[in-house]
């Protein structure tokens, strides 16, 4: 699919730069449509078709606060995502922006990395996003820190029967969970890997998951906010055992989990993720 | 962030060097457009400055300030023009910190330094 993107504010060097930015992302763009205030944006959607808008905060006749009022008022441009562009760094207002009804918020100057990022997370949907994000971290993770091998998932591996589920949460304008599910025996082997440990009881396994969720955790958390400043708080991890087998298909039956294989072993994710500002707004 | 320390721009202290900054070579091109926007900036703020220092310190005025302040850190951030970009932040704290009978100085001494920086910067284009 190709966007129409309009681009809003009151400098036009801005919106060249805003332009350029975007072309090196490679992003499929049909058409560039640019305003120099809400007002004339409004015009432009109404005449237009618009699939994302980015815009200034601070502008002259009618801001971007107002324009956004204006938009979620009606009915052919509610629905339409927009995106702040602006040097405000103001915790407390992005959050209110976010009440307001702004799908998210970019700070500048942003590189086309960060641009893209924020492209996937509007236009795709955070659910679509958390199962290759948490697929992603989790490999990460792994691979880096406890010296393991993930391999593509087939029918073979290990699906296991006793479980340690570890769960780590943030907030901030975000807020999470992040759940790893794994087998008993996969976290002992955890545990030799992070910890050098030899016959590790079921404590030291326990623990050995915990701190892959803190590391997990600390991996996807860039990821998914636009600034690790913006997560406020993070919990430390807990985890509990479960030796039904049940909880395993639960688990993974669920749309935002997903599952590795590593080197034989299941081992599945879970990411739970919404804006903090629109769960406090009660949407 | 720049390196720079412009805090000199609330008391009346020294400013950095306002020649030879670094500029990102892929803006480069933009460097005409950016002079050009930011010196007639400039002027607003200048006339804005004046009528302030004679006694217009209403909302629209004070406002009319701000706004000209945070276009130029906005388009200083996006060019990543550091130091334009850090002074200006600086301003519109201090702008907010001082007495008002202190401030049309304060901007003026900011208005010349970012005038001498983007000559500096065409010159070197």
């Amino acid at each position: 699919m190709s966007w129409n993107i309009l681009i809003v504010d009151d400098s036009s060097l801005t919106r060249k730069i805003v332009k350029r930015v975007i072309e090196m992302t490679e992003m499929d763009v049909g058409q560039f449509l640019d305003a120099e205030n809400g007002e004339e944006a409004l015009k432009v959607l109404h005449q237009s078709n618009v699939d994302l808008v980015l815009s200034d905060l601070n502008m002259p006749q009618m801001n971007g606060v107002e324009m956004v009022h204006q938009m979620k008022s009606t009915a052919d441009t509610k629905s339409i995502p927009v995106v702040i562009i602006s040097t405000e760094s103001k915790t407390s207002r992005i959050r209110e922006l976010l009440a307001e009804g702004v799908k998210d918020y970019l700070h500048k100057p942003f590189t086309p990395e960060e641009f893209k990022e924020l492209i996937q997370t509007v236009c795709c949907g955070t659910t679509q996003k958390a199962d290759n994000l948490s697929s992603e971290a989790l490999t990460k993770a792994l691979e880096t820190m406890a010296f393991l091998t993930v391999i593509p998932v087939d029918e073979d591996m290990v699906v296991p029967q006793n479980t340690v589920r570890a769960e780590i949460g943030f907030s901030g304008l975000k807020e999470g969970t992040i759940e790893i599910l794994a087998g008993l025996d996969f976290c002992k082997l955890l545990a030799e890997n992070i910890g050098a440990m030899d016959n590790p009881d079921e404590k030291a396994a326990c623990d050995a998951l915990k701190e892959l969720s803190n590391v997990t955790c600390g991996l996807f958390l860039p990821m998914v906010v636009t600034s690790t400043a913006d997560v406020f708080d993070v919990t430390v991890p807990n985890s509990d055992r479960c030796d039904d087998a049940s909880q395993w298909k639960e688990f993974t039956a669920d749309k935002n989990a997903c599952v590795i294989n590593v080197e034989g072993h299941a081992v599945a994710i879970r990411l739970t993720i919404k804006d903090a500002a629109l769960s406090d707004a009660g949407v | 962030m720049s390196d720079k320390n412009f805090s000199g721009i609330r008391n009346n202290g020294v400013l950095p060097d306002a020649a030879g900054m670094t500029i990102p070579e892929d803006i480069r091109d933009l460097l005409g457009d950016y002079a050009e926007s930011v010196n007639s900036m400039l002027d607003e703020l200048e006339k804005s400055t004046l009528s302030y220092e004679a006694g217009d310190r209403g909302k629209d005025n004070t406002d009319s300030i701000k706004r000209i302040l945070h276009k130029i850190k906005g388009e200083a951030s996006m060019t990543g023009i550091e130091e334009i970009s850090e002074l200006t932040h600086q301003t519109e704290f201090a702008f907010d910190e001082l007495a008002e009978n202190q401030r049309p100085d304060m901007l003026l001494r900011y208005k010349d330094w970012i005038c001498k920086a983007v000559s500096g910067i065409t010159e070197n284009v």
